[in-house]
């Protein structure tokens, strides 16, 4: 241990609170914020009494100042784009929404790095138009290349959930990308912490609160999953706060403002959809790509041959004016590579891929290669699709029983573990006759197995299934959420990912954070 | 079969288009360009023939630098090699100038057939097709659905109000491309690689033995007038909220 450098002693400022902005009409709450009572994972919470629209951290510590006072108890509402019904206020008795906290700071530019200051509301789509605003006046061309697919997710939002997304085969998940943030805590204390500042000493925290009691926190002795993981607090000893502090969903304290660190945007991107004629020569060509160092691959993605048959309904159903783009190979699954880079490693790059794919008899002309924006684009329009197309489905089925729902894994496993993993989610599915659809991150092995339930019996069996691969996935060293949280939705599988103690040490640190239990009741645990 | 195909690249349909100021034109800075989707019609015939008859396939445009994208997007789809035809005298150039200077490129190789697309969708002139074939002195069939080669000429199919023409022309001609000739291919990963290594000429005014003498010119562009905003019909009640819908559209919309 450093002594004398790094602390693990967590100390917050106070904070001059200053009334909220607040809706605490219950019409106008019903008429004019119905979307604050839910999110994408479509739970539905009845109502609140108030709706807070900080616009400083002294009105969110004001908002909490009137928790606090009022006994209330309170859920952050970002983006609402999350699956796990995060930002849901069941049980709650208001919201805070940071959608008015949009400011984004200038540049700051130490030697080759970049990096950016953003209020948490402000959205992924509104940094990269401002960036590439930016750009076009003369600033450099810069990127924040983690990409959870919808724009609307909050920087707040993607922070509190560690959000990460294709690139992360390559860019890490949102974590990697922050160097600091600013967190207001229940108490109404501002907590301001750059990498590198504070530091476990071993499992140990202190936390001093502004009543000037310091509190000792003591992290539970577990070993994080060593793939992709939003599942429950990251731990690990002699970590760094932010990283405690990044995927801690709403319940340690409110990110008012994140640094991240930017990069240059590569001059040069190439995206190819490879048809392969089945999920075991994806399989093949997936394990090939990832063993290729050669090849600098920045995102994996998988389709299989369920998913391409859907798209292929869907655009038939559509008809002429379908704005699908036709997929151009028959039958089969696909795997999407994507590389970026300047134009002569594209060039040397490309080729290798080439004669790798000729050495896995992978015919040229079962590749879709895009280059300039268009086609990227067209490109992303098909991949984003199919979870789309699935939603579109599931709600169809919804007419005939309304309690039906999707059925979706986000299981990460170790690089080993890739085909059993994949050969226990078909024996299951064969063996109970089910429809599904299997998609994602398969370079991270992390994919979405979507069980399209035709009946409530179905539901029933997919879910026995679904506890089922989430055993199967810990035991193999992998974790029971790759990246869409805990939220509500997954209690029963953090249950799974760790033992009793260690989520009654997770709960102990929630509490040093929250003593009085305001944020986020009824998530995590 | 030597097979020329006239490309233009064009603002995406999805760019938001901004009039400058002076109305001297559009802003450019922040658009995306691709090429003019009837040209991809174009392109795949093009490809069709080939693959079919043999011979090569040969990609022009008319532009500033920015252009060769577009070229090089022809040639990963599988064409053979490009011109570009860039001089800022034809900046702006109108569709007898650009005919002209097409015409002057098409001139300087061997052709039997020449694709264009029915028209550019950012000034929906529609006429470099049509021009082009008089400046070479052959036939030319126009917004086309269907073509096929036999011997020296070709059947095509031309959609009219109720009902199609089928029309033969012999060849050399030009054929303008309507949507539903065919579905433009992706590139592919051979494609993409290979099209960075084929050649492109790259040749100006003088060059071609051109002088600019335009016929059109632009004298203003105005975006058009901005929508009026949308009302929102207020009300408890959905049949209370439908009568007021149907009385809105029936005296202030007039719809009905
Ligand atoms: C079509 C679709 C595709 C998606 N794909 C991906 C993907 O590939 N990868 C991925 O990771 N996710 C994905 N998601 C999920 C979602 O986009 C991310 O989880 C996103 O990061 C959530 O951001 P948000 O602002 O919408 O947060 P919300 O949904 O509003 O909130 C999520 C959680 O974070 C908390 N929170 C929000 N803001 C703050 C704050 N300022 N301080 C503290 N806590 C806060 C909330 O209380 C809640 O617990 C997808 C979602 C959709 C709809």
């Amino acid at each position: 241990m450093r002594k004398g450098q790094v602390m693990n002693l967590i100390k917050t400022m106070p904070l001059a609170a200053s009334p909220c902005p607040a809706v605490r009409d219950p019409a106008e709450i019903r008429d004019r914020h119905t979307p604050m009572l839910t999110d994408e994972s479509r739970l539905q919470a009845d109502s609140v009494k108030t709706i807070y629209f900080p616009r400083s951290v002294e009105e969110i510590a004001g908002a909490f100042q009137e928790l606090r006072e009022g006994g209330m108890t309170c859920v952050i509402s970002g983006g609402r784009t999350g699956i796990t019904g995060g930002a849901v206020p069941i049980g709650a008795h208001a919201v805070i929404s940071m959608e008015r906290m949009k400011g984004i700071s200038a540049l700051d530019r130490e030697g080759e790095r970049f990096f950016v200051r953003a209020e948490a509301g402000v959205t992924l789509k509104e940094l990269e138009e401002e960036l590439a605003r930016r750009a076009r006046e003369g600033g450099p061309a810069l990127w924040f290349p983690v990409d959870p697919t919808e724009r609307s997710a909050q920087l707040g939002g993607m922070a509190a959930t560690n959000a990460s997304g294709p690139r992360t085969y390559l860019h890490g998940s949102t974590r990697e990308w922050i160097r600091g943030l600013a967190m207001v805590l229940p108490d109404g204390s501002l907590l301001k912490v750059r990498r590198g500042d504070v530091q476990a000493e071993g499992l140990l925290f202190r936390i001093a609160g502004v009543d000037g009691v310091s509190r000792d926190i003591l992290l539970p002795d577990t070993a994080m999953p060593r793939v992709k993981n939003a599942a429950g607090y990251f731990i690990r000893p002699g970590m760094d706060l932010v990283d405690l502090l990044v995927g801690s969903e709403g319940t340690l304290g409110i990110i008012a403002e994140i640094e991240f660190r930017l990069e240059e945007k590569p001059e040069a991107t190439l995206g190819i959809l490879i048809g392969t004629k089945d999920e075991e020569a994806a399989l093949d060509l997936v394990e090939a790509a990832r063993k290729a160092k050669d090849i600098p691959l920045q995102a994996i993605e998988y389709f299989d041959p369920d998913s391409i048959r859907l798209l292929n309904e869907r655009k038939r159903e559509e008809g002429n004016g379908s704005a699908l783009p036709e997929f151009p190979f028959h039958g089969g699954a696909a795997v999407y590579l994507e590389m970026a880079g300047p134009e002569p490693m594209m060039e040397a790059a490309g080729g290798r891929l080439e004669s790798l794919l000729l050495s896995l008899g992978i015919p040229a002309d079962r590749t879709w290669a895009a280059r300039d924006e268009r086609d990227l684009e067209r490109q992303k329009l098909f991949r984003h699709a199919v979870p789309e197309t699935v939603n579109a489905w599931i709600g169809r089925r919804k007419q005939a029983y309304p309690d039906l729902h999707k059925v979706g894994t986000d299981f990460a496993v170790p690089d080993s573990a890739l085909r059993k993993m994949f050969s226990l989610y078909r024996r299951g599915l064969r063996e109970k006759g089910l429809q599904s659809v299997v998609f994602g991150h398969i370079g991270n092995n992390h994919v979405h197995v979507n069980v399209l339930p035709r009946n409530m019996e179905e539901m029933e069996e997919a879910g026995e299934l679904y506890l089922k691969w989430a055993h199967a996935a810990v035991s193999l060293g992998g974790s029971v959420s790759g990246e869409h949280g805990i939220g509500r939705l997954k209690k029963d599988l953090l249950k799974i990912q760790h033992p009793p103690d260690v989520l009654e040490a997770m709960r102990l640190l929630r509490k040093a954070f929250d003593p009085a239990g305001i944020l986020a009741p009824g998530v995590l645990f | 079969m030597n097979i020329v195909v006239c490309v233009k690249q064009v603002p995406d349909t999805e760019t938001l288009i901004k009039v400058k100021p002076d109305g001297s034109g559009i802003v450019e800075d922040g658009i995306k360009w691709v090429m003019n989707p009837y040209d991809e019609y174009g392109v795949e015939e093009a490809l069709k023939w080939k693959e079919k008859q043999g011979g090569d396939v040969t990609i022009i445009s008319l532009g500033p630098a920015r252009i060769m994208e577009t070229i090089r997007t022809a040639l990963a789809m599988g064409a053979d090699k490009g011109i570009l035809i860039d001089d800022p005298s034809l900046s702006g150039a109108d569709a007898f100038t650009t005919a002209t200077a097409l015409a002057a490129a098409i001139k300087t190789i061997p052709y039997d057939v020449i694709f264009c697309g029915q028209r550019a969708i950012d000034d929906d002139s529609g006429q470099v097709g049509a021009v082009l074939a008089e400046l070479l002195g052959i036939p030319s069939v126009t917004i086309i659905t269907k073509a096929e080669v036999a011997d020296k000429a070709v059947k095509v199919l031309r959609p009219i109000e109720g009902a199609q023409l089928s029309i033969q022309s012999p060849l050399p001609c030009v054929i303008t491309c309507q949507k539903g000739l065919n579905e433009p291919r992706y590139a592919s990963l051979p494609g993409i690689m290979k099209a960075k290594k084929k050649p492109v000429d790259i040749k100006n005014a003088a060059a071609l033995g051109i002088t600019v003498d335009m016929k059109a010119k632009v004298v203003k562009t105005i975006p058009p007038p901005a929508r009026p905003p949308g009302k929102i019909i207020e009300g408890e009640e959905p049949a209370q909220k439908a009568a007021a819908l149907v009385k809105l559209l029936r005296e202030e919309a007039k719809v009905i």
